[in-house]
């Protein structure tokens, strides 16, 4: 029987495989060119998930377990990008920096804690690392500069213990939490700071003469190391970004 | 003699709403309004209607078709109000959007800073 999962993967071009073995890419490009590089990879993906969840034979499982792609790519960044060129300049490049290579790699570590006892555990040590697995860059049609970034802080715990029989027992829990911050820089001639918007945990406007800076963050509690925040929370903080601005005059853009 | 434009009615944006650029080829079905070969979908209705109506079933499911059912839903759910840089249209008179209220100029618009 013929592997499915293994079919998808080859019918994708070789940058798509790239991708999809990297877990990580970059680059300057218009949404319908990320749309047409990245769509068949979330349709790959789609598929290899159902198959991974008892849909297809142990060795297409198995496929699909070893070339998976995490999913903040098809349920987050994908579906982001139909909505950002909504407002982008036309002709004006998206510039994308995606990392799905996890929180847990050496080079994403920022900080170890000293070796401590706690409870029956004669050594416990905290690892804590920053990945920042989404980063956007562009430009909108009205003259703002949209720049954002999700970070994932992961505090990863190592426990040991000897249980009354002398042996030793290990363990690792990690525990995640999910950063947004988003930054929209608006023309001083189209827009001025405004009052009235949504509060968000956290938020700096910044003028200057030409430009209004607008920073606004929130953090989430992740469920599950490999969960992926809602989209929703995302366009939220860029929602209030632009409620902290209002239109100084009429134009049509 | 004067040229008018026949352009699409949709707005395009997220967070922003402005005139869509593209020429007319049809009218909707439902609103009358002209629309360009992207915002019409293929039951005829242009996407802002449908999007309106929450007939996803007729949303034949384009990237376009995605992000204005998804505006919809947000300024449904949100309470947010785009910014309004478009012509008026009364077609979104049941929209609270956020535009200048002010005396400044209406400058007609497209051609650099003015």
């Amino acid at each position: 029987m013929a592997n499915r999962v293994k079919q998808a993967f080859n019918a994708l071009s070789p940058e798509q495989q790239d991708i999809v073995r990297a877990r990580r890419f970059s680059g300057a490009r218009s949404p319908d060119e990320w749309l047409a590089l990245l769509s068949p990879i979330a349709d790959y993906d789609r598929q290899a998930d159902e198959t991974r969840a008892g849909g297809g034979g142990f060795f297409e499982r198995r496929y699909a377990r070893k070339n998976d792609v995490p999913n903040g790519l098809r349920t987050f960044a994908i579906p982001l990008l139909p909505i950002l060129r909504e407002d982008m300049e036309p002709g004006a490049p998206l510039e994308l920096w995606v990392d799905l290579t996890g929180p847990l790699v050496s080079t994403k570590a920022v900080r170890h804690s000293e070796p401590y006892k706690k409870g029956a555990y004669r050594k416990v040590v905290d690892t804590f690392y920053d990945d920042a697995w989404l980063q956007v860059r562009t430009r909108f049609a009205d003259g703002a500069q949209l720049q954002f970034a999700v970070i994932d802080h992961v505090r990863s715990t190592f426990k040991e213990k000897k249980n009354p029989r002398g042996k030793i027992k290990r363990k690792t829990k990690n525990k995640k939490k999910t950063e947004m911050t988003v930054t929209l820089t608006v023309p001083n001639r189209l827009y001025a700071p405004a009052t009235g918007s949504r509060p968000l945990p956290k938020q700096k406007l910044k003028p200057s003469d030409k430009h209004t800076k607008v920073t606004v963050g929130g953090t989430l509690v992740a469920k599950q190391v490999d969960a992926v925040p809602q989209l929703e929370s995302l366009i939220e903080l860029i929602s209030g970004a632009y409620e902290r601005v209002a239109p100084v005059r009429r134009k049509k853009l | 003699m004067s040229f008018a434009l026949d352009l699409c009615s949709c707005k395009r944006g997220f967070f922003t709403l402005r005139d869509c650029a593209n020429s007319a080829v049809t009218s909707c079905s439902a609103c009358s309004r002209r629309i360009c070969a992207e915002h019409i979908t293929q039951a005829g209705l242009c996407v802002e209607c449908v999007a309106k109506r929450s007939e996803d079933a007729a949303l034949d499911e384009t990237s376009t078709t995605y992000a204005i059912r998804s505006r919809q839903r947000w300024y449904g759910s949100s309470n947010y109000s785009p910014v309004w840089w478009g012509t008026s249209d009364p077609y979104w008179n049941d929209t609270d959007y956020r535009w200048y209220e002010g005396n400044d100029d209406d400058d007609g618009g497209g051609f650099g800073d003015s």
